[in-house]
Parts: structure tokens; sequence; C-alpha cells
């Protein structure tokens, strides 16, 4: 008889998404989905509005990733009143990447430790119970101390620059609000109130170790669970290396061959296309020049270690170096190392963020610029989780009239739902009684690439996870609840 | 939404009348921290958040504002010597409030999204090795839906929340 599985909702995510997994007659897998039964709608609402609101209004698409969404937006601001990338003043160039950098230390230390450890901790069929950060807290003391004040490190950054933690504001068109004050920048360095930013540092080296350890007693679990062949984007700086901010677009396919040759960002939709799907909120981004079927990419941690040339900070390039050579590959398609790359952009953050708190310039009060207006602004950023596009067109009025967003998640979507049906094929297919660690097993292959859902299609996400299995009239066999 | 005012100033709770559900009234040395829970963009539930607002002027006092409680806030709380906790509550107390005085109680459900005040302590205890002095207002509410006014139920509950607050008056050693 054949059957449809639903996961409703996918858990340990941010926002709110569904997994329907439909078997044949043998219990084959024939086909999945993951769905995304969210809508935000940003696009839209934000139109009629003055066009200086927008970082503000924008970054409440989410609560994990505001920073991200109010630079992009920030960036794509600036352009309207003139002023690129690179003229604005170097201390307001400083002060945004500070916030981008510590934005992205705690959002990968809060996905690393909070969300995927349980899974590589207690096995991905461990009891559901045991699935959470409080029962790595019970058992890994030292690790999930780390991992809230290496979170916390990075919210003291936002804090100190855009005002809170969440939802602050530090980007003005052409510019920031503040600079730091001596005693914020030392807040971060003496160590005094909270461990410093050398301690972060070796923190972030110490669970490197931890993964690299881990790889080495589950290599064939992390070298094939989830893994299949995709393309890479995500942003380098003129001479090729890993660029988070500012820089040109790069894409390779799974094999490592150019397929976006290092195009400035401002020309992205000559470049990019979408489709949709009927059972999904969430749009499907791809190449124009490989068609929908063959130009979608992966974005996010391991798409930016696998099309960078290096990493422009000493201890980062040293861990990208060994990611490589410890996986064996010219080109990393293995899901689960999307781990792995993440803790070694937290490392390269840490290292970033250490630079610039030696840098004066971050103290200076030169923060804004001025420029001749136009009508139309792009900005993209590489956010924790990928490649992050903000697009508005405004009238003469300074008044919002078309708002394009492709979000991180969005650009993943094929590549999560490829993953799904890998891991749904392997795991589940034939396999008759389906248990919920199985169904945890497609949950842990979506958590690979920390999703945010809310931001991909513009709720606040109920958390039961509910399985559902029907037959072939879609009539409801049975329903398991945790 | 933070509102944090800078102090390590050594205060005690003065001995003026019974807790409510809890008999125990004690002189506490220590820096305190009054934490509202809730969101106000949904009537009654901003009740946490309105009591921070009422008491925003007081110095003695750290002031922080929650959605829900995470597991960030055991690191946070390990700093005070006393704590309390201020959120709406969905039972109906005779009184329109509840004052409870919180144990650490390491009860994990599978989420990990929002924690209660019991699991934040345990934590507190289990990471750091200590927990404060904690107490849990709960003032009843009975409108929850998004963009309504509070209730009149929940208005008279804040203000008897804040009467019993204010009568057990919180006052600096230095000013003893």
């Amino acid at each position: 008889m054949s059957r449809k599985i639903t996961i409703d909702p996918v858990t340990r995510v941010e926002g709110h998404g569904r997994v329907t997994i439909h078997l044949d007659d043998h219990g084959k897998v024939k086909k999945t989905y993951f769905h995304i039964v969210e809508f935000r709608g940003f696009e839209r609402f934000i139109q009629g509005h003055p066009y200086w609101e927008a970082p503000v209004l924008v970054q409440r698409l989410c609560g994990i990733c505001p920073v991200s969404h109010h630079l992009a937006a920030a960036k794509a601001i600036d352009q309207l009143i003139g002023i690129d990338p690179y003229d604005l003043s170097t201390p307001a160039q400083k002060l945004r990447r500070l916030l981008h950098y510590g934005q992205i230390f705690q959002s990968h230390a809060l996905h690393f430790f909070y969300l995927a450890s349980p899974d590589l901790l207690f096995g991905v069929d461990a009891p559901v119970l045991k699935r959470n950060v409080m029962a790595v807290a019970l058992e890994n003391k030292e690790l999930a101390k780390k991992g809230i004040l290496m979170r916390k490190f990075g919210q003291e950054i936002i804090k100190a620059i855009a005002g809170k933690k969440i939802h602050g504001i530090a980007c003005v068109p052409g510019g920031v609000f503040k600079n730091l004050t001596l005693g914020e920048r030392d807040y971060f360095l003496n160590g005094k109130e909270i461990p410093n930013i050398d301690t972060m540092i070796n923190w972030s080296l110490e669970i490197i170790q931890f993964m690299k350890e881990y790889h080495i007693k589950h290599k064939l679990f992390m070298d094939t669970f989830g893994s299949h062949p995709s393309g890479h984007l995500g942003m380098v700086s003129g001479n090729g290396n890993m660029e988070l901010y500012h820089g040109a677009l790069r894409a390779i396919d799974h094999e490592g061959n150019v397929t976006l040759n290092d195009v400035p960002t401002d020309d992205y939709e000559k470049y990019f296309s979408e489709h949709v799907e009927r059972w999904s909120y969430m749009k499907f981004p791809y190449l124009k020049a490989m068609g929908y079927d063959n130009g979608w990419n992966r974005v996010g941690p391991l798409a930016r270690m696998n099309i960078c040339d290096q990493i422009p900070t000493p201890l980062a390039e040293r861990e990208r170096q060994q990611f490589f050579e410890l996986s064996g590959v010219k080109v990393n398609n293995h899901t689960m190392h999307t781990h792995w790359a993440r803790l070694i952009e937290i490392l390269h953050c840490a290292e970033l963020i250490k630079e610039l708190l030696d840098s004066p310039d971050i103290l200076e009060r030169d923060l804004v610029r001025e420029g001749k207006p136009r009508n139309e602004g792009i900005g993209i950023i590489e956010a924790p989780r990928g490649t992050l596009m903000h697009h508005y067109q405004i009238d003469d009025r300074g008044m919002i009239i078309r708002c394009n967003l492709i979000v991180s998640t969005t650009h993943n979507n094929e590549a999560m739902n490829q993953t799904v049906h890998k891991v749904a094929n392997d795991v589940i297919s034939e396999q008759g009684e389906i248990t919920e660690g199985m169904l945890n097993q497609v949950e842990v292959a979506i958590r690979a690439y920390d999703p945010c859902l809310s931001c991909a299609t513009q709720a606040l996400g109920k958390m039961p996870l509910k399985m559902e299995i029907y037959d072939h009239e879609e009539n409801l066999l049975n329903e398991i609840s945790n | 939404m933070i509102m944090k005012k800078t102090s390590s100033m050594k205060s005690v709770i003065r001995s003026g009348q019974q807790l409510l559900a809890d008999p125990e009234t004690l002189v506490i040395p220590g820096s305190i921290l009054i934490v509202g829970i809730g969101n106000s963009g949904r009537a009654d539930d901003g009740l946490g958040w309105e009591f921070i607002n009422k008491i925003s002027n007081r110095e003695e006092f750290d002031l922080e504002y929650r959605y829900q409680l995470q597991v960030e806030d055991a690191e946070l709380i390990a700093s005070y010597e006393q704590v309390w906790f201020v959120d709406a509550s969905h039972e109906q107390y005779p009184d329109g409030l509840r004052v409870s005085k919180v144990k650490p109680i390491g009860n994990f459900t599978y989420t990990s999204h929002q924690l209660s005040p019991e699991v934040v302590l345990f934590l507190c205890q289990d990471l750091f090795g200590k927990f404060p002095d904690t107490r849990l207002i709960g003032i009843s509410g009975e409108n929850w839906n998004l963009g309504e006014p509070m209730s009149d139920l929940a208005k008279n509950g804040l203000k008897k929340a804040l009467e019993f607050f204010n009568q057990h008056q919180i006052i600096t050693l230095n000013e003893r």
C-alpha cells in the first residue's frame, strides 16, 4: 500500500517547515517535499514606505538574523542616496563589518551549540527528550558554558554597536549611527566582565578540534549522510579571498568548474531567476544560464569554503586547508561537513573581530557620507546562512515601489529538497516500520543547512513534531506526536 | 528589548507584608534583577513588560524584557543575588496575582525555544554552581489577541502587583 508520511513541523530550525515523504506499494520512497508553510510577505507590504525605513523594517523578518537584513538593506539604501560600498567612511565600513562579524559569530554559535550539537553528541536516533541543548548542558557542562558565552560575546558586539542584541539600529543612509567608545571597545579586550576576544579565538579552535576528532570517529556518517552533488555560490573579494560584507559573486559546480565568474553584485538580476512551485511558499533561485534543473546552488558556510581561494585570516585559512585535506575532496559536497565549515567561519569571524577591535578607526566619528540620490539600490552580503540579496526601487518622493529579497535559505531550497530525498531514500525506503528516529534523521539533514524559514518566506514557528501516515487514498492511518 | 541599569549596589528587601503565596519574606543582600516576560503586542501577554515599564525609574534594579526565557538567561541570572520574574498567567488567581518562590527543577521538554523559570534556575545551578533567590509574580490575564488593549482584569492585577512590589520596598544598604 502506498503511503504519505508528514513531518510537521521540522524542529530546531528557525521558522516553520514540513516534510512529506510519499512511499509506493512496496514502501520505497517515490518523492519527497520540503514545504515552507509560513508566509511573511515583506516584499509586498514594504511598498509605499519611505526608503530610510527599510533597514529598520526588514530586520523584523527574523529574530535570529536581523542584523544581516539590517546590513543588506542598509547597503541598498546607501545606493539610493548615491553611496556605493567603497564610498563609506573608513570608520563606518569597519563598524558595519564589526557588527556583521559579531552577528555571524553569535548566529553560528547558536546553531552549533544549541541546535546541532545534540545530533552530534547523542546521535541521530537519540530519545526525543535528549535532543536539546539542556541535555548538552547536563552532560557536557564546559561545552555548554562555552556555547552560551560565545553566543553572548557576539550578541554583546551587536549591542555595543546597535544598542540592542535583537532589532537594534546601527546603520543610517550613508553610514552608521555611532562609533564605539573606548570603554565599549575595552569591554571586549580586557576580559574583566566577559571572556575576551583572545578567549573566543581559543575556544573556536577547541571546537574545531572537537569536530575534526568527531570526523575521524564518525567518518562514514559525516562523509555520506545527506551528501549529494550541487553547485556552490558565495562572495569573494577581488583576489578571490572569502568575503562576507562586500565583493563579487562566484559560483562553481560540484566539480569546481566556475559557473558564475566573479560578477558585480549590482548585476545579480542578469544572472539569477526564481522558480515557483505550488507546494511551497519558498521560491527556487537558479542561475539563468544553466536553467532551473542545473542552475541551483548551495549557499552558506560549506559553499563559501568551496568557492573561495583562501580565507584572509591565518588560523581560519590553516583550518580551511585541513578541512579539504581531511575530507579528501577538491569540492566538498558532504552536507554534514557544513557544521565543520560553520565552525571555521566562527574562527574566521573571531580573528576579524580582533583585527577590528585593535583598529583605532572604530573610535572615530567620521561616520556618514552623502551622495547624489538614485532610484535603485542593491545590497548583497554573505549572511550566516549564505548569500542575502536586497533590492529596492523608489519613486521620486523616496517611497519604495518595488522590493526583491532573495534570502540565503531560499538559495538553499532545492539543495535542502535534494538532501531530504537522499536521506529519506537511504533511511526510510523499504524499511517496513517507520520509526521516529528515522524521521529525525531527515530533520538532522535539514538542520545542517541552518535554514531560517521565517526569513525565506517573509511567524513564529510552533515546535511540536508531528508525523502523519496516509494510505494511497489519502486516508490518515496513524499520527505520532512528541 | 533590554533596559539594563548598571547596579552593583547592595540591596535588601524590607520586610513589610507577607508574600501572597510564599510567607517567606527575608532580608536579602545583593544585586537585584527584575525580568518582565511577555509580548506587548498580544494584549494581556504584555503584563510582564508593562510591570517593568512602571518601575523603570527605579535605579536600584537591573531590568530586562524577554519574549521568553532561554538558555543564556541562566548565565545572566548567575551574577545576581536576587531575581524576580514577572509574567502574565492564564490562571485566574483570587487576588489577581500569585507570588511564589522559584526552585530549580530540571523539567526539560523537547524544545529549548522557551524555558520555565524553574529550568533556568536549574541550568544556572548546574552550569555555574549557584543560583539566585528567585520569585515569580504571575498576574492573571484573559485576553491574548494580537494588537488588542489590555483587559480590565489584567490592569487590576498589574496594579495589585505593583502595590505588592512597592509595599515590599527594596532599598539599598547605603540608604538603610
